[in-house]
């Protein structure tokens, strides 16, 4: 299932993807009387667990009934951040096996940091900052993971179980402020820079979250290839780390890093500059395009 | 004023704290013949903007030693029969600061076994929104986790106004209010595990956060207030405010810098010298410490440490 958050009349609505139409989670799920008060915004239906999956699985199964008016082609459809989380996007950076040369088993730790909710944005806008503040933008995508229940110490078996599914993260970071502030927060939380979406591909329409081809593409050119696998901590055993002390909730979202080596010392050189187009796709996931805005 | 979000059995609600007495904000203003717009909690106060905050201050000026001949139970109550909340939970992560008194970055560089260097900029991070705690509530200490706990009283200033690349000089009218806060810390993430703080300093219970909230016009300079810790009553930090190396208007425009602050958004804004991790033997927090974090004429937190599993 694919569920996403889009524009409708001047509102956000909750949208199921179905046979290449968006179609109105809310009439939808009305159609079969499932529970559409649990689907007023996405987040708020992840936030209700198991019957807020359940009403959305519903709409998807009430998307034949509702009437024409309901319902949009993809290919048109105003689609908008999936949500904007509760609090930080939290990343585990520093998780590409490869980074630095360095093999896989001298990574000793992740480098943890948030994405201040702020910093949210949508499928197709612009990425835009303050032109004092940086010449130094990179962007690539990142598998955005989407907690759909409550953990807290969990194995590796509770983590998976309670992944409500997957996402991609346009992961914009201003490079000179990683180094400026020491602490990633300010590089990766500048507005504008975490545009996430298309839409949430549910967890059992994804295999194995730990091979899914990863692209990056600029100016219409495909400029990095990877792997969710080159992570050096798979899915799993990133939400067993993180849930040993801190809990995460249904709704939060967590990061599973760069796998891609942009920056300076990766294979994709140059810094982002406005009019470029970045194209952030993960077999399975989805593809989220956006833009280079003009600096302000 | 002094805003807080309390609880007399009940649900939370907002309150003012005037002297040793709390006041029901709906409840007085009734009493009292006041007309006040209803607030559900203090973050619809501080969403509320300036107008709402100064016919609050009339209200909270009111409160004079006579208003409370009566009343007690209806719509005030003696603070030491209260619960007090956390204040209200921000819309995005509390924003910390590291390394920005210069006393304690020095102990700290020597326990390393480095030369201190001063940070250019502001070493800004998050704490995630489930560590916050209020007074009176346990921290809890989950050797799953962390064995090397730690506490750092810093200054949390609440923000009243929606603003982006503030300059400093400006930056003093987007401030709502201040609070206690206190940055625990699991040092060994710190420490060993990686060079980013936000890991060791999120972890549940780890961000106790109040009494109250502040307005600037309680203070007369927030810089001349004192930090303190004492745990089972022994004083062990106890520094000015004002110590700070980045002060609260240069935090405020280093971190509007590109990103849109929020009102109820929180920076904590870093911690003097005498955490447990400069002691010599290092002192972590144990199972039934009493944690009291704090700053003067704001407030105090206390928390007891709790060893899950015993």
């Amino acid at each position: 299932m694919r569920v996403c958050s889009f524009r409708r009349d001047n509102d956000v609505r909750v949208g199921v993807i179905v046979e290449d139409h968006v179609v109105d989670a809310v009439e939808a799920a009305r159609a079969v009387g499932a529970r559409a008060d649990l689907l007023a915004d996405l987040r708020s239906a992840i936030e209700a667990g198991a019957e807020g999956e359940a009403a959305l699985r519903a709409a998807v199964g009430g998307a034949q009934l509702v009437g024409p008016e309901h319902k949009v082609a993809l290919a048109d459809a105003d689609l908008v951040a999936p949500y904007r989380p509760l609090q930080n996007f939290f990343v585990a950076d520093g998780n590409a096996r490869l980074a630095g040369g360095k093999p896989k088993e001298t990574i000793p730790a992740f480098a943890y940091y948030g994405r201040a909710a702020s910093s949210v944005s949508d499928p197709g806008a612009a990425i835009t900052w303050p032109e004092y503040l940086s010449d130094e933008v990179v962007v690539e995508p990142q598998l955005a993971i989407v907690i759909g229940r409550p953990l807290q110490y969990a194995s590796e078996d509770e983590a998976l179980a309670a992944i409500f599914g997957y996402a991609v993260l346009n992961a914009a970071n201003a490079w000179n402020l990683r180094a400026k502030h020491a602490q990633l927060m300010k590089s990766g939380s500048l507005d504008s820079f975490s545009p996430w979406g298309p839409w949430i591909t549910t967890a059992d329409a994804v295999a194995d979250p730990d091979s899914l081809r990863v692209e990056l593409e600029i100016n219409g050119e495909v400029v990095s290839t990877g792997s969710t696998g080159d992570a050096a901590a798979d899915v799993a055993s990133l939400l067993r780390e993180i849930t040993t002390g801190i809990t995460l909730r249904a709704g939060d979202v967590v990061i599973l890093g760069s796998t891609q080596l942009v920056g300076p010392d990766g294979p994709v050189g140059g810094y982002r500059v406005s009019g470029d187009s970045v194209v952030g796709r993960i077999e399975g996931v989805g593809e989220l395009s956006n833009s280079i805005g003009d600096r302000y | 004023m002094k805003l807080a979000s309390f609880a007399t059995g009940g649900p939370a609600r907002p309150g003012l704290v005037v002297g040793d007495r709390v006041v029901d904000i709906r409840a007085g203003a009734e009493a009292l013949g006041v007309s006040l717009p209803t607030y559900d909690d203090v973050l619809a106060i501080i969403d509320a903007g300036p107008d709402a905050w100064e016919a609050l201050e009339g209200f909270a000026d009111r409160l004079t030693s006579e208003r409370f001949a009566d009343g007690s139970g209806t719509w005030w109550w003696p603070a030491s029969e209260v619960r007090f909340g956390v204040p209200y939970v921000p819309r995005k992560d509390m924003i910390a600061v590291g390394a920005n008194y210069w006393d304690h970055l020095v102990v700290g560089y020597s326990r390393i076994g480095k030369e201190p260097v001063a940070p250019p900029y502001p070493e800004l991070f998050t704490k995630r929104l489930t560590s916050l705690i209020g007074d009176g509530d346990e921290i809890v200490l989950d050797k799953r986790s962390t064995r090397c706990l730690d506490s750092e009283v810093e200054l949390a200033v609440v923000l009243g106004r929606a603003g982006r690349d503030i300059p400093a000089e400006k930056a003093s009218s987007y401030i709502f209010g201040y609070s206690v806060s206190n940055d625990i810390s699991g040092r060994e993430f710190n420490i060993q595990h990686t060079p980013q703080w936000t890991r060791g300093k999120s972890l549940d219970t780890f961000c106790p956060f109040g009494p109250v909230i502040v307005t600037p016009r309680e203070l007369d300079d927030v810089y001349n207030e004192r930090l303190r810790v004492r745990v089972n009553g022994v004083q062990t930090q106890d520094c000015p405010v004002g110590d700070m190396l980045f002060n609260v208007d240069t935090l405020i425009a280093s971190l509007s810098e590109g990103l849109t602050i929020e009102p109820g958004d929180v920076i904590m804004c870093g911690s003097g010298p005498g955490v447990g991790f400069e002691q010599m033997p290092q002192r972590w927090l144990l199972h039934d410490d009493v944690l009291e974090t704090e700053i003067t004429n704001i407030g105090v937190i206390r928390n007891v440490i709790k060893q899950a599993g015993v």
